[in-house]
């Protein structure tokens, strides 16, 4: 039986969640008993056209940008936003907030008039989008589970409970109680509360869940002495492209 | 030079970190273009950092770059440091040097490793030398895990790590770990030293190409 084929994009990003791939280690040479990767530009030179599952990484931020992600969306059977800037933005959303001609001027002068770009935007303002893994990065461990999954017919699914759920579990004491803000109450879980493991607090990298207390979560913050401006400014980081950074 | 009409147009290079085209129109033995085009699309970072606060900066810049996310947050970390006259304890300078070396590490053994080893070998990609020479990959493979463990000890991961903040760390390594981890890099010697002999091995295998070159180092 033949391996499924499976391919790696990249748009506007950083090519973190890509090099997430190369993070497996050997975990890598394993999954290649079980799919052949047959595009993947960062690591091969070889570029075949007949993917079933594409996994794609990055924001969309110019018109050509977005008519080659039309293009791998008629060729994918399945398409996997892979990553934070492809799943809701990401940080770029940041730059939304700004007229993007005088951005253009304001960060490239004379030579403004070479680029072309407008609002950042995940792959799902353009193509409808199959599945999402979040996270900035990615963990790569869910990756690997949603592969299995794949693999396997199952439907894969990635948790809709806030990162407090995961953080709780690992005995964290709330960086809320300690004065700090953090957006872990309305951020989806998945990547163990990561950031408040290694002494910060959630920055809200994976974005919301589907039903995000956020009246809570800005009473919350607005406690620690946060103005309204800050909240906003804090929920524009990651959930720049959502109703909650306007 | 020959009389020969070469046309190359390359979208989107393979094995390189970013997007990038050549171009190359030679006719009749004239170069009439050779270009390198960049066609990664502008994120504007000097725009998002706009407004916000001092102590999101290096968490915004990391996101510059997945591969060398640490250096984007040390040299925004001093720059906000420096600005804000903020003077850091000697450990955390020897930290975040470690955090560079870590990131160094893992950056040219991808390099090396995964990006250029294909050409020297002939081959497309490394993913074929799980069958014909597994040893060598394995080779690659634990020396780059070695590097991204060490990122993970001392920044807290690899990518856009959490530990690095404004004049301090916000978790510090064990010193048991640090013991270990200094073992572990010195049992890698040899490693290294097997890696250098493969490449010497292929050195045939680069073609001939010197340049004029200035070669400028900041002292940190």
């Amino acid at each position: 039986m033949s391996k499924l084929k499976v391919a790696f994009f990249d748009f506007a990003g950083c090519e973190g969640c890509q090099l997430q791939i190369a993070n497996l280690e050997e975990g890598l040479l394993s999954i290649l008993d079980h799919i052949e990767i047959v595009n993947f530009r960062e690591v091969m030179k070889e570029k075949a056209d007949d993917y079933e599952l594409a996994f794609v990484e990055g924001f969309i931020t110019r018109p050509s940008d977005a008519e080659r992600l039309k293009a791998i969306r008629k060729q994918a059977k399945t398409l996997v936003a892979l990553g934070t800037c492809a799943c809701i933005g990401g940080i770029n959303a940041l730059k939304n907030f700004q007229n993007q001609e005088y951005l253009k001027r304001y960060v490239y002068g004379q030579t403004a008039r070479w680029y072309e770009t407008y609002e950042a935007r995940p792959l799902k303002a353009i193509v409808p989008v199959d599945f999402e893994i979040p996270g900035c990065p990615i963990d790569r461990n869910e990756l690997v589970s949603f592969l299995i999954c794949l693999l396997q017919g199952k439907r894969p699914q990635i948790p809709d409970y806030p990162v407090c759920v995961e953080c709780k579990r690992q005995g964290h004491l709330c960086v809320l109680l300690k004065g700090e803000p953090c957006l872990g109450p309305v951020t989806r879980a998945g990547c163990k509360a990561a950031c408040v493991a290694e002494g910060s607090h959630c920055w809200g990298c994976r974005g919301l869940i589907s039903e995000p207390n956020v009246d809570a979560q800005r009473e919350a913050l607005a406690k620690l002495g946060l103005s309204f401006d800050s909240i906003i400014s804090l929920f524009r980081l990651y959930d720049g492209c959502s109703d909650y950074a306007r | 030079m020959e009389k020969r009409d070469i046309s190359i147009h390359i979208e989107h290079l393979t094995r390189v970190e970013g997007h990038g085209n050549i171009v190359i129109n030679i006719s009749n033995g004239n170069i009439e273009k050779c270009e390198w085009q960049v066609t990664e699309a502008p994120r504007f970072f000097e725009g998002m950092v706009r407004g916000r606060y001092f102590n999101e900066m290096h968490h915004i810049v990391s996101r510059i770059c997945g591969i060398c996310s640490i250096a984007h947050q040390v040299a925004s970390l001093r720059a906000t440091e420096a600005a804000m006259g903020i003077s850091v304890s000697t450990q955390t300078v020897r930290l975040r040097k470690l955090a560079l070396h870590a990131e160094n590490m893992q950056s040219h053994l991808l390099h090396i490793g995964y990006l250029v080893l294909p050409d020297l070998l002939g081959l497309g990609s490394i993913l074929p030398l799980a069958q014909t020479n597994k040893e060598e990959l394995l080779l690659v493979i634990g020396l780059h895990r070695l590097a991204n463990e060490m990122s993970d000890l001392i920044a807290g991961r690899t990518t856009h790590p959490q530990r690095l903040i404004l004049g301090d760390f916000a978790k510090y390594p064990k010193e048991g770990e640090l013991i270990i981890l200094k073992e572990r890099l010195k049992q890698s010697l040899p490693m290294f030293e097997k890696l250098a002999h493969l490449f010497k091995s292929l050195w045939a295998k680069i073609p001939p190409f010197e340049r004029e070159t200035e070669y400028i180092a900041l002292n940190i």
